[in-house]
């Protein structure tokens, strides 16, 4: 435990960090047990940084708006506040530091993917995806291996290494090989056909035609992921599932569109966005298409 | 004193039940129970090894629920342990902190949560009561589903709406904060924890005094102070939408908010509809947010079946004591639909808050539990990049 002194306006206050960087911190990436102090602001021009800062170690959810006005230049009272014990406030200092923006943020967020609280490595994941870049491979392929409780953020890290083009898709290949849960294997899969690997191509396409309910939704927010024409083009059997897919609907006003897209309403809403096709008809996110406008969109794809 | 009991040839006959530990508005500690259907797979589709069945609750790592335990066909005085069938993942003492349940046709027991899992696959220990001594036979089982907290950032905002002319606004007058702790109770049971803000007040200037019209002013709502990385819930007094009488609430999620070109997504609580007022029924509000919530962290309504002009969604007890049911209240006042939540003051029961714990995709009704193991979900898509935001 350490004290901090802040200093706002002319008031002086005391603020204890309780344990925020303690050895053996809870967090399992193994973080530096001494980090340096959270920055001492002197002057009055740094009185929305302290108010920020103070937000964050009280766990005020409208820090987040806060960080958004000051803008980079609170990302390093930020980043160092990711070190607290209190996975609350781990997570609120990474969702302001999305909202601060910043340099070299994307390694800071990378950290936390291995995080033992699940609204922590949910920040993480969103920092990682809005910041990402080449040089934060190495420690997502870690996070990969190291989540082998947790498919759903296997299956969030392969997709976020598909999203590195120069990612070694013989990395991801070796991981497939031996994975047995459903869902993480789906991610690999999406990952590999977004960088190029044939055989996740055909898988992709494959598990496309093949999934039912949630996985088919899953699988077509893939496309989007890959939104690449190959996938968008696969997309043709879909154009005739019409189980809703997706929640619209608003509660309490019930007649203003219908409730639910339906498997074929986003499968022609991928071909739009991705084809660029030019319809005869508007595309938009709240439709339920007619049949003559589904089979407009199978003469896009060349399908009957 | 011993019972008679007349078994024509079979009969399956249950000595003990677990119920809910309270009647009426959500309690923190004290969360509804998943009782539907006798078998479920194991979330980590182990089922061989757990092979356990029944009714099945959900606990946070590190806190503890309360659980009723009802003599259903065994003595008040007949003598019953309560034992964990691993102490590593959970711990169960009755209320008072002994082993052996107190006598009586009902007793609350005391489950803590010590080692949870960290995503949406739960650590799963049992429950079991023992006739006679602590190693006697089990005669009752209750599945206890161990997670590790996730937490959900929200912000409630009361705004006061207003006329340009001034001095004529009204604001919401909601108890905001006994709405929240009602929120929080709701989704303890599938450990989501919420961070709730402090209330933000404003004051926003629109055609009239207390209203706020579809779209250009809800949209004005949407962007007034909205806070990134958090739900966003704006209490005002009334929304008013030409053509459909009644709104109460919206939720508008992020494909509400895409699909219909809102600048944010947010929650809006109106008090009163012109008619009926909600201000003062918390209850009412919190389950309305608590649905909402699920909404954000991508469920759909029960068996995906929508209100209509005809129908309330789907409309028996199984259904209407589940929080994602699509209508709170309804209006089946015969006692079969008591949903174990009480009544509002109008006389229309309130939806449950039941968020499902198992996945029955494999007993004979599959084709309708497509919306099943909504804690599963709901903990997927909190813990996701997109997040629930």
């Amino acid at each position: 435990m350490f004290v901090n002194f802040l200093k706002l306006g002319s008031l002086l206050i005391s603020i204890v960090l309780s344990n925020a960087c303690r050895e053996g911190s809870t967090n399992a990436i193994g973080l530096s047990p001494t980090p340096s102090p959270v920055p001492v602001a002197n002057s009055r021009g740094d009185r929305p940084m302290n108010e920020l800062i103070q937000k964050v170690i009280a766990k005020d959810p409208t820090a987040t708006l806060d960080a958004r006005r000051i803008g980079s230049s609170a990302a390093e009272p930020l980043s160092r506040l990711t070190t607290n014990e209190d996975p609350l406030v781990r997570e609120l200092a990474l969702r302001c530091l999305i909202e601060s923006g910043g340099d070299g943020l994307s390694r800071i967020f990378a950290k936390f993917l291995t995080d033992e609280y699940g609204s922590v490595r949910g920040a993480a994941l969103a920092g990682t995806s809005k910041y990402i870049d080449p040089s934060v491979l190495p420690q997502l392929i870690n996070a990969l291996d190291s989540s082998g409780d947790l498919p759903e953020m296997r299956e969030q890290i392969a997709l976020l290494i598909g999203r590195i083009d120069s990612a070694d898709t013989r990395e991801l290949l070796a991981r497939l090989e031996n994975e047995n849960d459903q869902l993480a294997r789906d991610g690999i899969v999406a990952a590999l056909a977004k960088l190029g690997d044939q055989r996740g191509r055909a898988d992709f396409v494959d598990g496309l035609r093949n999934a039912k309910g949630d996985r088919l939704k899953r699988y077509l927010d893939y496309v989007d992921y890959i939104n690449q024409e190959w996938a968008a083009k696969a997309l043709g059997p879909v154009l005739y599932d019409k189980t809703p897919l997706m929640r619209i609907g608003i509660d309490g006003i019930p007649n203003l569109g219908p409730g639910n897209l339906r498997a074929c309403d986003i499968a022609l809403n991928l071909i739009a966005k991705i084809l660029k096709p030019t319809f005869k008809f508007p595309v938009d996110m709240k439709t339920n298409y007619t049949d003559e406008q589904l089979q407009e969109a199978r003469r896009v794809l060349g399908v009957k | 004193m011993p019972f008679p009991h007349n078994v024509y040839k079979t009969q399956r006959i249950v000595p003990i039940r677990f119920e809910r530990a309270v009647i009426g508005t959500p309690v923190l500690d004290m969360p509804d129970i998943d009782d539907r259907g006798w078998f479920r797979p194991d979330p980590a589709g182990n089922n061989a090894a757990t092979n356990d069945h029944g009714f099945v609750v959900g606990v946070s790592e590190g806190q503890h629920v309360y659980i009723s335990v009802e003599r259903e066909k065994i003595e008040g005085t007949a003598t019953l342990f309560v034992k964990s069938s691993d102490e590593t993942v959970m711990t169960v003492k009755q209320n008072l902190g002994a082993d052996q349940l107190n006598p009586g046709a009902t007793t609350l027991v005391r489950i803590e949560g010590v080692s949870g899992g960290a995503g949406a696959i739960p650590k799963i220990a049992r429950v079991q009561v023992h006739f006679g001594t602590n190693t006697g036979p089990i005669i009752a089982e209750l599945s206890v589903w161990v997670y590790r907290n996730v937490n959900v950032n929200l912000v409630p905002h009361n705004v006061t709406i207003q006329t340009a002319a001034g001095g004529d606004g009204v604001a919401s007058a909601a108890n905001i904060t006994t709405v929240m702790d009602t929120v929080k109770a709701i989704w303890k049971a599938a450990a989501v924890g919420i961070n709730v803000a402090a209330i933000q007040n404003h004051t926003v200037i629109f055609a009239t005094a207390g209203v706020a019209n579809w779209q250009a002013e809800i949209n004005t709502l949407l962007s007034t102070s909205w806070v990134p990385g958090s739900i966003n819930a704006y209490f005002i007094n009334q929304i008013l939408m030409p053509g459909v009488p009644g709104v109460l609430g919206l939720g508008i999620s992020r494909p509400n908010s895409v699909a219909f070109g809102t600048p944010n997504p947010g929650i809006i609580l109106g008090d009163t509809n012109g008619g009926a007022s909600r201000a003062a029924d918390s209850h009412y509000l919190a389950n309305d947010i608590a649905h909402e919530m699920g909404h954000f962290f991508t469920l759909p309504h029960v068996d995906l079946i929508d209100q209509t002009p005809a129908h309330q969604g789907r409309e028996e007890i199984w259904a209407l004591r589940m929080l994602m049911h699509p209508t709170n209240t309804h209006f089946f006042s015969d006692f079969r639909n008591d949903t174990g939540y009480g009544v509002a003051g109008d006389g229309t029961g309130y939806r449950g808050s039941l968020i499902t714990l198992k996945d029955l995709v494999d007993s004979g009704n599959a084709a309708h539990h497509s919306t099943d193991a909504e804690v599963k979900t709901s903990r997927t898509a909190i813990t996701s990049a997109a997040g629930p935001y």
